[in-house]
């Protein structure tokens, strides 16, 4: 092979047990403990990078201290996120689950997130900005070319909220461990794809940090969107839409939080339940957690997206009965 | 009365019954798990929502009442013995289980209509 590769390793094993398994020259061996410090000398945990150094030169090259920069920053984030009880390296698969499908609370923390929610405040600056300037003018033209521009950053600003309405979705397309571990296993990774293993990885950490926590982040996260949703039509000549925005968006808040809280606390105690009449006392720990976290994620976006149904309807209905 | 209307009623249903649960989980719960202290379901319940909110107080309300209503399924399994949900006092026994299932039953309906409606549309 040339060049440099890694890949991830798929099962916990001790660090002179996979270098015997890799069949290496003799003269890549020295290398290879000088790249894989990080591993070296103890036992090798699922999802840690291993690095095979480039057999052409027996100097390290940038391409191989990039690897072994990002080895030590997904080892970083994978041990101090499960330094005690593993519970990161344990869940991995729940947890990837929960952030693709489910990701309650989850998804908010995510970098993809952060740059969704700057354009977002982008867009609400300019059509601030956009007001400023026609109240300064102030004249009819003005007033024209003024309701033209916001229209186009509201469409701009609907596309941003109807991505942030999907919770993680920068993640929707990435596969779960055991897919990348089945790639791994049989074909090592060109460095060029381990960069996004790392941040996945950085990801996850942050996300199972949060889960053992608890997290309101979601219960935020749908306040802000209300609150936006309520801003976006509250803007001139559009007092009525403002008005129906806030009963239609409060019902939907109202309901929608209740629903995610209460289905939550249901599908979490029933999934704990489920998990012990199903396995009895054996699997008490890791395996009743993860029963808990995902009857609680699947709980929480049932009753949640009902309840932002029901909620739209009861605001349209109280709307209508207020005769606003 | 339409889907919708059931699906609303079930909801507001659902909401109203939470500060009755949670008068329940504060000054009922303690007492009732004190007879059950010799069940691993509750026990295991209390170490998996410890760190959640009000100590996972919510979770155990809903485990408690499980056990109450089903005490011979958790039996067979191992997971508590009947003769401590029978030692439970019946107006306790009543305090548990039914603003959970209040709870329950309107969030079953609530979510059934509401998934009907995002089907439906």
């Amino acid at each position: 092979m040339q060049g440099p590769y890694a890949f991830i390793n798929d099962r916990s094993q001790p660090y002179p047990l996979l270098k015997q398994r890799l069949s290496l020259n003799p003269h890549v061996q020295t290398k290879f403990d000088i790249l894989n410090q990080h591993i070296r000398n103890a036992v090798v945990l699922p999802g840690q990078l291993v690095i095979i150094g480039d057999s052409r030169t027996a100097s390290c090259t940038v391409e191989e201290a990039r690897l072994m920069s990002s080895a030590q920053n997904i080892k970083h984030a994978l041990l101090a996120h499960s330094a005690t009880d593993q519970f990161l390296i344990k869940n991995y698969d729940q947890l990837q689950k929960i952030m693709t499908y489910a990701s309650i609370g989850v998804g908010s923390a995510t970098s993809a997130w952060s740059k969704h929610l700057e354009g977002i405040e982008k867009t609400l600056q300019e059509i601030d900005g956009l007001h400023k300037q026609y109240l300064s003018k102030g004249t009819v033209a003005a007033r024209g070319e003024f309701v033209v521009k916001r229209s186009t950053l509201f469409s701009r600003l609907e596309s941003q909220l109807h991505g942030m309405a999907r919770f993680g979705s920068g993640l929707k397309n990435e596969g779960s461990i055991k897919k990348m571990l089945g790639i791994s296993s049989k074909s090592y990774w060109h460095h060029g794809e381990i960069r996004g293993y790392e941040e996945t990885v950085k990801r996850v950490a942050k996300a199972s940090q949060m889960l053992k926590n608890g997290t309101y982040i979601g219960l935020a996260l749908d306040v802000g969107v209300t609150t936006l949703e309520i801003k976006e039509a509250c803007s001139l000549g559009r007092e009525q839409e403002c008005t129906q925005a806030k009963y239609v968006e409060g019902g939907k808040l109202v309901l929608g939080v209740g629903g995610a809280y209460t289905g939550g606390k249901i599908g979490a105690s029933a999934g704990t339940g489920a998990c012990m009449l199903a396995f009895g006392i054996p699997t008490a720990g890791a395996g009743v957690l993860a029963c808990a976290i995902v009857g609680g994620a699947v709980g929480a976006l049932a009753l949640g997206m009902a309840g932002g149904t029901l909620g739209e309807a009861l605001g349209t209905r109280l709307y209508e009965a207020s005769g606003d | 009365m339409n889907l919708e209307s059931i699906g609303i009623y079930a909801a507001l249903i659902m909401i109203l019954s939470l500060p009755l649960n949670f008068y329940v989980m504060f000054t009922k719960l303690e007492t009732a798990e004190s007879y059950l202290r010799y069940s691993v379901y509750i026990a295991m319940n209390k170490h998996i929502f410890r760190n959640d909110t009000f100590k996972g107080k919510h979770q155990r309300l809903f485990a408690a009442a499980t056990i109450i209503l089903m005490p011979n399924v958790f039996e067979w399994r191992r997971l508590v013995l009947a003769e401590d949900v029978k030692a439970i006092p019946k107006k306790l026994k009543l305090w548990i289980v039914l603003p959970s299932l209040l709870t329950w039953v309107s969030a079953a309906i609530m979510t059934l209509s509401g998934l009907t409606l995002i089907y439906k549309s």
